[in-house]
This record gives C-alpha cells, structure tokens and sequence, in this order.
C-alpha cells in the first residue's frame, strides 16, 4: 500500500527521470550508427585496419562505465562540459561503437563477392543489388548491433545521474544514500523492464528484418 | 569379422526403419548396400556399432552378439567413415589419426609409426599433411585422412557410410582405386553404403539391393547384374547395367582355374583344359584348346592383369577372336584365366 | 590543479582500493567461471537437453538487465556489506558463463559427435576430448566478456558496500574533483584492461588453431 502511494506521489519525478533516462540514449544513438556503421563501411576493405579499429575499440569497451563517465567528466570539464547529458551521451557513443563496428563488419563480410558476382550475372543494376540484397542481408546483424548497444546503454545511462546527467540512475543510488527502499525497488523495475522490454522488441525487429532463409542460423 | 544379422528389426515410434533383416556379411569382403534414400541402409549401418540400438533380432560378430560385447569397446574394434567426413576441426590431421590408438593407450613411437603408415596407404604425402588442420585440406584430402582414421586401430570391420558422396566425380574414382588398393593389401571386412549404383558395382563384392527396410536382394555383384529379381532391382541398375558394369568390375572378379602349366610346348598333344599356359620363369604365352583342337598350335603372347577392368580383357578377346586370355600379375605370377562365356551375360 | 595530485600523494589509498578490488573481482569472479561452466556442461548432457533452451533463453533475458539493478536487488535481499557485493558480482558474472557454455557446445556439429561416439568415445572423453575443446573459443569469450562485465559491475558495486576502486570514482564524481576521479578511473582501466589481455593471451594458447577458420578469424 505504502508502495503504491510512493508512486501516486512521485509519478511526475519517476515519468521525468524515465524520459531524461530514455533521452540520454535516443540522443546517442544517431551518432552511435552514424559513427558506428560508417566506420565499419570504411574500414571494412582494409583487414588490417579493420583488426586495429576492433582491437582500439574493444579495449575501450573494456573500461568500467563509471570509469568512463569519470574520463568524459575530466576530458570535457576544461570545455564547461563536464557535467550533465553531453558527457553521458559521449560516453554512451563511444561504448556503442563496439557492437556495432563489429557487427557492420560481419554484415559486409556475410555478403560473399560470389553472391554479387551472380547477381550482376543475373542483370541487376547497382541499384538492384543494393536494395535487393546488400540492405536485405546486412541490415539483421547491423540491427543486432543496434540492440547490443541500447541494451548496455540503458544499464549505463544510470550512472549518468552521478555527472547530474538524470535518468534512472537517481532512485537507485539516490535511494541507496538515503536508504528508501521504495526508490531502489522502483529504480530496479524500471531499469529491468526497460533492458528485457527494449530487449525483446529489438529482437522482434530483428527477426522481421531477417529474410526468411537467414532465420534458420538463429 | 563376419557379420550375421537374424530376424533384425528397427522401428522408429511406429514405422519401421528395416525390418526383419536376415542376411551375412562376408569375411574379409566388401559388401556394398544400396538403394534409395530412407531405405534403412544407413541404419543397417548404425546398428552394427550400436550408434543406432535395435528394436528386435540379433547381430553376431564373429559368432558372438553385439550385446555381449562393451559398446565403447566394440566401437573402438570398428571403423568408421562417413560422408561428411567428421574430422574434427580442433584437431591437427595427426592427431585426428591418432585419435582411437590414443584411446587404447598405444605407446607414442607406435602411433606416430602407425599414422606415417596410413598416410601412406591413402596417398598422401606425410610431411605436407601431418601439422595441418582439417579446414586447410581439400575435400578429398580430408576423406583420405577420415579413411586413415578409420584404419588407424587397425579394425577388422569398416563401416563406410557413403564416404565419397560429397566428392566429385574425378576424385571419387580415385578414392574409389586408393580403397581396392587399400583392400588388395589388408582384407578387411567392409560395408559401405551409397545411393551410386556405379560405385556399388565396382567396388562390392556382394550387393544388399534395400527398399522401405528390407532388402530386396543380396547377391554377388555380378549374379545380381546378371539375375535381378524384380523390376525395381533392374531399375536401380539401369538400362545399361549389363554393359556398362564391364568397363568399372576388375578382371580378378572373373578369374577361373581352368588352366594348365606348362615349361614347353613340346610334350602338347591334347589337353584337358581350356588353356595351356607357358612358363618358365616368367609368362611365355598360351596355347588354347581349341586351337590344338583345329590342328595347329598357335602361341599366343596376349595376357591381362587382375586390376584391368573387364572391358578390356573383353577388347583384347575381341581382337583376336579368342574366348579366354591368362591373367597375370604384374610379378609374372600366374592368377587364372578369364572366359569370355562368364562375362557376357544373357 | 594537477590530474596526479591524488594519486601521488594518495597511493597507499589507491593501493588498498585497488588490492580489495582485485579480491572482490577474484572472489566472486572464479566462482562464476566454475559453477557457470558446471551448469553449462550439465544442462547440455543428454538427460537435460530439453531444458537446454529454457536455460539460454532465460539467460540472454538475464544478460539484458543492467548490472545495477541487480546490484540494488541483491542489496534488497541482503543489505549493505563486501559479501552482498561479491554476491550480485557472481550473479551478474555468471550469466555469460553459463550462456556461453551452452550454446558453444549444442552449436557443434551433431556429425563430429556421433563420429566421435562411433569411433568408441566414451561420454567423458566426449566431453572433454570434443565438446569442450570445439566450444572453446565461445566459452572463452563467455569467460572473457564475465571478467570485464565482473570488473566493471565492482565499480558500481561500491555503492553497496563492495569497496574498491568505485569508492574512489564515486567520491571524485560527487565532488566533481577531476584528481580523485582520474585516481581510481586510471588503476581500475589498467586492471580490465590487463585481465582481458591476460585471458586474451590464455586463449590463444589454449584454442585450437584449427578452430581459427571457423571463427572467420582467418
């Protein structure tokens, strides 16, 4: 009962926070593709660079979030930067630039030349070959890159509330210095229910993208 | 390692997979099973290594039932080949070799020895293939090394389950010649399986014609050429069968010994038997019955060995408008002779 | 102000958190790999392969909840203390063992198995001569991903009492003191860094080269 009346109480606060959460990540996420997969386009003819990108960018992935906001706070705080949602969205970006390099990457290597080779045997334009297989084969791996990175981003967003960028991140661990356990526990539901939400409808898009013959690899 | 198979069933839920099997397989023979796909060959196969268990009957090897014997042990005493080969990818092609002479404890200078020994007998060359792994050699590399494999205890019994299927047509033959080859020099009991009815006749010894779980004949390769028993067994043949079978089935499945030695031709009157051959130390030439029948010895120098193919002993008959011709072994050591009246058939 | 500053004239602390975060990771760490590949090899065993699918679906669903709601809903259950952070770290670190394992091992060929099984195997050799060995890479990463994910989750775990390097960012974010956040952002970016390449340089001892190709890593 007490619980029902803390969210009556504090729906408008929760909503914000919902949106500042979701804003964080929507923001990031045009760059994150734009940089992302252009950057695996570009590099995917070069094996040798494509090895050092995913070498470079793994490694990023490899440091802590928080350890990350904490680089973007000293990296943008001489710019009056250092606080709020631009150093959360950089730091989202840069986190998401793994998943989806990679899997641009893997996209652009699962379409063999022999596949284009009897496409253009077959009399189809540049064009053709682009929309009618390039996009078709490449856009379910790019897509589950996508998912990769807004899945991570929503757990990574929360702990932009300590550089004052807001989102869920507030009731967890504003709720954990004050000890109010209706805060933690609305923290927890939201967060899980906006990874496992976002989660299963990006794999629902994913495997409508899917042309029906690719499906069996799943 | 003969096989007995009585009264053998397999039924899958409710449909049966083969059905009251009853049939030999011969020692130290190739027996090839054939027919169209889901026919129950392939499971023919499996319940002799019990990768598959049988729903009812008995499987004797060499007298004793399969259930009296540790499945893993009766495994390892078993070769296995199969078309999609199976070499496993983590493993180097030694070590893939190796891999049931290591289960058995085989001392290190024995196996090494032993995997030299097999790369050999398959044609390949030792040195260029030993470190490799499976995804850097060719198809046919790869179904040598899964025959080695297969070979490397040393098993009596081979089961093959359409191992050269995948290959194309060239290396097929030629994988088909490194198995006679392999077959010539060890004697082992085989049983492959295909859906080619080319490679059934040139490799078996004795074909198990199968349809819907049963078998529809069992014969030698050349009474089931020459006596099919029903319309569908002339089908899985072909039309051509009869002549076609004559340019892929090897002389030494015709040999006969309806012939006499002999050092000279003078001491030839009459004789007994259908050829005289002539040898002193090597082959001299023949002399035919009819031929001393008509009133003139004739000697003739025409020979063939066992490995050529039929049609060609049956061009060199042709030729010189005689009905038998010596085999002989390339070691001048004499084999028999082979009848032109046993190889056309009716 | 000096970006060092902290560090140098702090490093015993530095060392202290960077020594308990280390233990913590260890702890909770090991213990995932080891129940994780036991629970991954026993639920791909014959007798349980029907629940081989519920596993890494409700695993993947597992892997999609933010690493701070399960921290918070760990802290729920068990309140504030080192071991309620080693408790969720092994939790959240357990996940893509487990996941891994499984599905690199019921992704192998079901051919190479029964090869194996005809030529004698028995079902442990099978186990470790083949299934295992064939999995390896993907169980690699698994473990690979679990030790950087375990890493950065202890940085988060601060907040619940797990101490470690997260102390130091937290402290240095709440007061926007770019020396104190540089302090522990440095040390806990070496040490992922370096367990990663740690495991890295452990994989490629251990993978087979043969498996490279499959990989598409050739």
């Amino acid at each position: 009962m007490n619980y029902i009346n803390y969210l009556i109480v504090n729906k408008d606060i929760i909503i914000k926070e919902l949106f500042n959460h979701l804003q964080i990540i929507l923001y990031a996420l045009p760059f994150a593709i734009l940089i992302g997969v252009g950057t695996g386009i570009l590099i995917s003819k070069h094996q040798k660079l494509s090895k050092y990108v995913l070498y470079l960018t793994s490694i990023l992935m490899t440091i802590p979030s928080p350890a990350l906001f904490g680089i973007m706070v000293i990296i943008l705080g001489p710019f009056k930067l250092g606080l709020g949602k631009p150093p959360a969205i950089i730091a989202l970006v840069i986190y998401s630039l793994l998943p989806m390099i990679r899997n641009t990457l893997s996209a652009i290597k699962s379409i063999s030349k022999e596949m284009i080779d009897s496409a253009k045997g077959m009399g189809m334009t540049e064009m053709q070959i682009l929309f009618k297989i390039k996009i078709p084969l490449s856009l379910p791996i790019i897509m589950s890159g996508i998912r990769n990175s807004i899945v991570m981003g929503i757990g990574i967003a929360a702990i932009g509330y300590y550089i004052s960028a807001g989102g869920l991140g507030y009731f967890i661990f504003a709720g954990l210095s004050r000890g109010r356990y209706e805060m933690i526990i609305t923290g927890i539901i939201l967060l899980a229910s906006l990874g496992m939400g976002f989660n299963y409808l990006l794999l629902k898009i994913e495997s409508l993208l899917t042309p029906k013959g690719l499906r069996f690899k799943n | 390692m003969p096989i007995k198979f009585i009264n053998v069933s397999k039924k899958f839920k409710d449909v049966y997979a083969v059905k009251n099997l009853n049939f030999e397989i011969d020692d130290k023979k190739i027996t090839v099973l054939i027919g169209p796909s889901g026919c129950g060959k392939t499971t023919t196969l499996k319940l002799i290594n019990r990768l598959i268990e049988r729903t009812s009957g008995e499987i004797l090897i060499n007298g004793l039932s399969i259930d009296k014997i540790d499945k893993i042990e009766l495994r390892r005493k078993i070769g296995y080949v199969i078309q999609e080969i199976g070499l496993f990818p983590h493993y180097t092609v030694f070590d893939n070799i190796a891999v049931v002479p290591k289960l058995l404890n085989w001392p290190k200078n024995k196996i090494k020895n032993r995997v030299i020994e097999l790369l050999n007998l398959v044609n390949l060359d030792f040195k260029e293939v030993i470190n490799k792994y499976p995804y850097e050699l060719s198809g046919g590399q790869r179904q040598r090394v899964g025959v080695a494999r297969a070979l490397a205890a040393d098993p009596e019994l081979l089961l093959m389950d359409e191992p050269f299927g995948a290959i194309d047509p060239i290396n097929r033959e030629i994988l088909q010649d490194v198995l006679l080859n392999i077959q010539k020099k060890l004697k082992k009991t085989i049983l492959f399986v295909t859906h080619d009815i080319r490679e059934a006749i040139k490799l078996g010894d004795k074909i198990a014609v199968f349809k819907d779980g049963e078998i529809q004949q069992y014969d030698s390769t050349i009474n089931l050429i020459k006596n099919p028993k029903n319309k569908f067994i002339e089908n899985i043949l072909g039309i051509n069968a009869k002549l076609n079978y004559l340019e892929f089935v090897k002389v030494e499945k015709f040999i006969e010994k309806d012939f006499l030695v002999t050092n000279s031709i003078s001491n030839i009157n009459k004789i007994e038997k259908e050829c005289l051959i002539i040898f002193t130390n090597k082959f001299e030439g023949f002399v035919l019955k009819t031929d001393i029948k008509k009133g003139h010895i004739k000697i003739r120098n025409d020979y063939v060995t066992p490995d050529q193919s039929v049609l060609e002993a049956l061009n060199i008959m042709f030729k010189h408008n005689i009905h038998c011709l010596p085999v002989i072994e390339k070691n001048n050591e004499i084999k028999g002779i082979i009848k032109y009246e046993k190889i056309i058939l009716k | 102000m000096n970006l060092f500053d902290y560090l140098f004239n702090n490093y015993q602390i530095v060392l202290q958190r960077t020594s308990e975060h280390i233990i913590v990771f260890l702890i909770s760490w090991s213990a995932s790999v080891l129940i994780g590949l036991l629970i991954g090899i026993l639920i791909t065993r014959e007798k349980m392969q029907k629940y081989t699918n519920f596993v890494l679906t409700l695993s993947s669903i597992a892997q999609s909840i933010p690493s701070v709601a399960i921290i918070a809903l760990v802290f729920l259950f068990f309140g504030i203390g080192k071991l309620t952070a080693i408790f969720s770290l092994f939790i959240y670190s357990l996940v893509p063992v487990i996941f891994n394992t499984a599905s690199g091992i019921i992704n192998i060929d079901k051919t190479i198995i029964e090869v194996a099984e005809g030529m004698g195997m028995s079902k442990k050799e099978i186990l470790f001569k083949v299934e295992l060995l064939i999995a390896l890479p993907t169980i690699f990463s698994g473990i690979r991903n679990s030790a950087v994910i375990n890493i950065a989750t202890a940085t988060v775990a601060a907040v619940i009492g797990g101490g470690g390097l997260g102390v130091i960012i937290f402290t240095g974010l709440a007061h926007y003191n770019v020396s104190i956040i540089f302090a522990g952002v440095l040390p806990v970016s070496i040490l992922a860094i370096t367990i990663d390449s740690i495991l890295a340089i452990l994989e490629k001892k251990l993978v087979s080269k043969g498996l490279l190709y499959e990989e598409g890593k050739l």
